[in-house]
């Protein structure tokens, strides 16, 4: 607090000089000029040079963004300069995206940071704009030749920290493109920027640390192998607990029909783990023939939320240990870029996955045509599968302590459709489920606003303002039908939402999908069971309406 | 006429220069947005702002104790106190009205109205300090959900880490 609040003196000084509306002045200068400040809340720490020393990134060293100086390389500009070009010259689609917009505005208020902070350098357009004025004077003619005039500014150590500043504020969530008559996505500018401010070694550690401990030992917090088995093995026994049925998960067995992927935040984050006690009984219940590997033990891939050459390190880990263990597909659990990178990345990057075979359900017999190619399928859609041939025993009623809606996460429903299956399977677990106004949800869902990268501690501030616009549609299920439980099928979201919610909403808890699941599943050899996956204790069912278990 | 009568016949007018004298604080091409655009769900700030004020200038004309705006005043703050302003620019709306009273005041002042025009204007000085308040335990709850996340997120590993010392 005390770093934050201003003295009595300057407060006085800028309560009678500066725009503000004691003193009736509004901001004179135009959005380009107007600078930016860092203070506390709104950066998040630089890369740590060890960290990026382990990954053979450029620039190691000690820096914080708010130096003076960013200690940079000499020749940064042309580094800039030249990445821009190599991207350019690479993707089709960014060029088209450079030239294309007509400014028509469509995009401009559906961004969830600009509709938390009101601040305009968060619109997509401007925030496109922070980048395609630097392209106008590098790569146009118009640009070169009349530079202000026609849009155009040279490249300076402003301009980069401004860079730092709002490509930092873009989660790449995507909901600006669904508005946009051209289907322009800022998320691509904001990828080329990340990717560009590396390149010069501006980036921050939060996402640097996670993936150089990927790279390292499979998962993001740098567990070893061991650790993971015995985190794993406590889920096993509190599933005992509850239930009084012993699952049996097995750690890199060669010739297990399925190799069984999460993020890790499923294995140690609280409420991720009750989701990992579902995906388990669901397992037992059927009697899956799966296993899960010690060494690629992180289905998140952080690095997409810096650059191509370690999303495509990361992702292609994934698929060594499938070819390893000599399974036949892989089952994807909740995650949400891991999704994003399968979907839309991993064919061109490390596929197609010829070693493994066409995934098929071998409980229902289903083909997953769409996952023809990439040999991975996601979870929700294998279990609303087994829902629809009848093949799981649920009893929705354990679930009737919950008042539950559903927040689509960005990366599953934009980035590969996934609407209606997380919906069918929650109206089959539990009975009191109510949906958040429309323009909120599916397509249009808002942002966790803690995405890409940016769920840090330190960032909390600009963190709890993109989230505001999602808080204050759960705000209003939660006034209007009591709703209690947030429910999301993305690892992110599961830590972040919980945060979120303490500050907005106070009263809505957080789950993952297959949590209730879990809680619904009726197992062969159970006790009566008289708490949910959380030890919470279950509303009492009235028997005399058991009529369908 | 007394003040409240007053207030509360030109209500309307009163909460629209209310509301456009607090969007000062944001950028032109955003208040354009604060202001038209109706959606609760589109305009969050906008909304979560004018339904507030609007509350709170009501519990004030039917005399309402300032306890019992107390959400009202919160809502207003929570946004606040994460947007990018100083801690005296984010309480500054309850302030505002007071201005804006004083001078509707001015329009039919006499004696005996004066005195309830204190009457008003100290309750709107209540809900200045009150908003302080509530202002300071935003930012408090900020560090304590950084703490309960961080918990969260390393949860199994902190579980494991008091079981070993309890062995
Ligand atoms: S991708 Fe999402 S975060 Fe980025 S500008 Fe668009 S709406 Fe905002
Ligand atoms: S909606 Fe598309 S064309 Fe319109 S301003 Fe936004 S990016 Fe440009």
């Amino acid at each position: 607090m005390s770093k934050y609040v201003p003295t009595r003196k300057n407060l006085l000084k800028s309560i009678e000089e500066e725009s503000n509306f004691l003193s009736g002045l509004t901001p004179e200068k135009e959005w380009l000029d107007t600078p930016i400040s860092f203070r506390p809340g709104n950066w998040c720490h630089g890369g740590k040079p060890q960290v990026i020393e382990s990954l053979d990134a450029p620039n190691p060293r000690k820096w914080s963004p708010n130096d003076k100086d960013w200690q940079l390389p000499a020749n940064w500009q042309k580094i800039i300069h030249q990445g821009m070009k190599d991207q350019l010259d690479k993707s089709r689609t960014l060029k088209i995206f450079m030239d294309t917009c007509v400014r028509c505005g469509a995009c401009a208020d559906k961004c969830h940071f600009f509709l938390g902070s009101g601040d305009p350098k968060n619109m997509p357009v401007l925030r496109q704009e922070l980048i395609r004025s630097i392209y106008r004077k590098d790569f146009t003619l118009g640009g070169k030749l009349l530079g202000r005039l026609a849009g155009a500014r040279e490249m300076t150590e402003d301009v980069l920290k401004e860079w730092f500043m709002y490509f930092h504020q873009c989660t790449e969530c995507r909901r600006c493109s669904v508005f946009c008559p051209f289907g322009i996505d800022t998320a691509e500018f904001t990828s080329m920027a990340r990717e560009l401010m590396h390149s010069v070694g501006v980036n921050i550690n939060w996402i640097m640390e996670p993936a150089s401990n990927c790279n390292r030992t499979g998962n993001h917090l740098g567990i070893e192998p061991h650790t993971f088995k015995q985190m794993v093995e406590s889920l096993v026994e509190d599933i005992e607990d509850v239930t009084g049925v012993t699952v049996e998960p097995t750690f890199n067995r060669k010739g297990a029909e399925i190799l069984f992927i999460t993020p890790s935040g499923d294995i140690f984050a609280d409420p991720g783990v009750y989701t990992m006690m579902g995906y388990l009984l669901l397992f037992h219940h059927i009697g899956l023939d799966y296993t899960i590997s010690t060494y690629a033990s992180e289905g998140g891939n952080f690095g997409s939320f810096v650059s191509h050459d370690l999303t495509k390190k990361l992702n292609a880990k994934m698929y060594h240990e499938a070819e390893r263990l000599g399974v036949k597909w892989i089952l994807g659990g909740e995650c949400g870029h891991m999704w994003r990178v399968i979907h839309q990345y991993m064919d061109t990057m490390n596929g197609p996955a010829d070693f493994l075979e066409e995934p098929v359900s071998p409980i229902t017999g289903t083909k997953f045509e769409n996952a023809r190619s990439t040999k991975m399928v996601h979870i929700a859609e294998f279990t609303a599968d087994l829902i629809k041939n009848d093949r799981l025993k649920l009893d929705p009623r354990r679930n009737n302590h919950r008042t539950v809606t559903f927040h689509d996460s960005c990366n599953p429903v934009r980035a590969m459709g996934m609407v209606e299956e997380p919906r069918y399977i929650l109206k089959n677990v539990c009975n009191n489920f109510h949906e958040m106004p429309e323009n909120t949800i599916r397509e249009q869902t808002f942002c966790c606003g803690s995405g890409s990268g940016l769920n840090t501690n330190e960032y909390m501030d600009i963190r709890m303002r993109g989230g505001f616009p999602r808080a204050n549609a759960v705000k209003h299920v939660h006034d209007k039908h009591k709703v209690n439980l947030l429910t999301a099928i993305c690892a992110i979201d599961r830590v972040t939402l919980k945060t979120l919610m303490e500050y907005w909403v106070p009263g809505v808890e957080v789950s993952g999908l297959h949590e209730l699941v879990g809680n619904a599943l009726v197992m062969e050899g159970e006790s009566e069971r008289t708490e949910d996956l959380r030890e919470d204790p279950l509303e009492e069912i009235e028997e005399d309406e058991d009529e369908d278990i | 006429m007394s003040l409240i009568q007053h207030l509360k016949e030109n209500k309307e007018k009163i909460l629209q220069k209310w509301f456009e004298e607090i969007l000062k604080t944001y950028p032109p091409e955003t208040t354009q947005h604060l202001k038209k655009n109706n959606n609760p769900f589109a305009n969050p700030i906008g909304h979560t702002l004018g339904e507030s004020i609007f509350n709170i200038f009501e519990g004030i004309l039917e005399e309402r104790s300032p306890d019992e705006l107390i959400s009202d005043v919160d809502q207003i703050i929570k946004v606040r106190a994460v947007q990018d302003i100083k801690p005296s620019e984010a309480v500054n709306p309850v302030l505002l009205l007071k201005s804006i009273v004083r001078t509707e005041f001015e329009k039919i002042k006499n004696t005996a109205e004066n005195r309830e025009h204190y009457a008003v204007i100290d309750k709107i000085d209540h809900l200045i300090l009150l908003s302080l308040d509530l202002y300071m335990e935003s930012r408090e709850k900020i560090n304590e959900i950084k703490l309960s996340e961080y918990n969260r997120q390393y949860y199994r590993l902190i579980q494991r880490g008091n079981q070993g010392q309890n062995n």
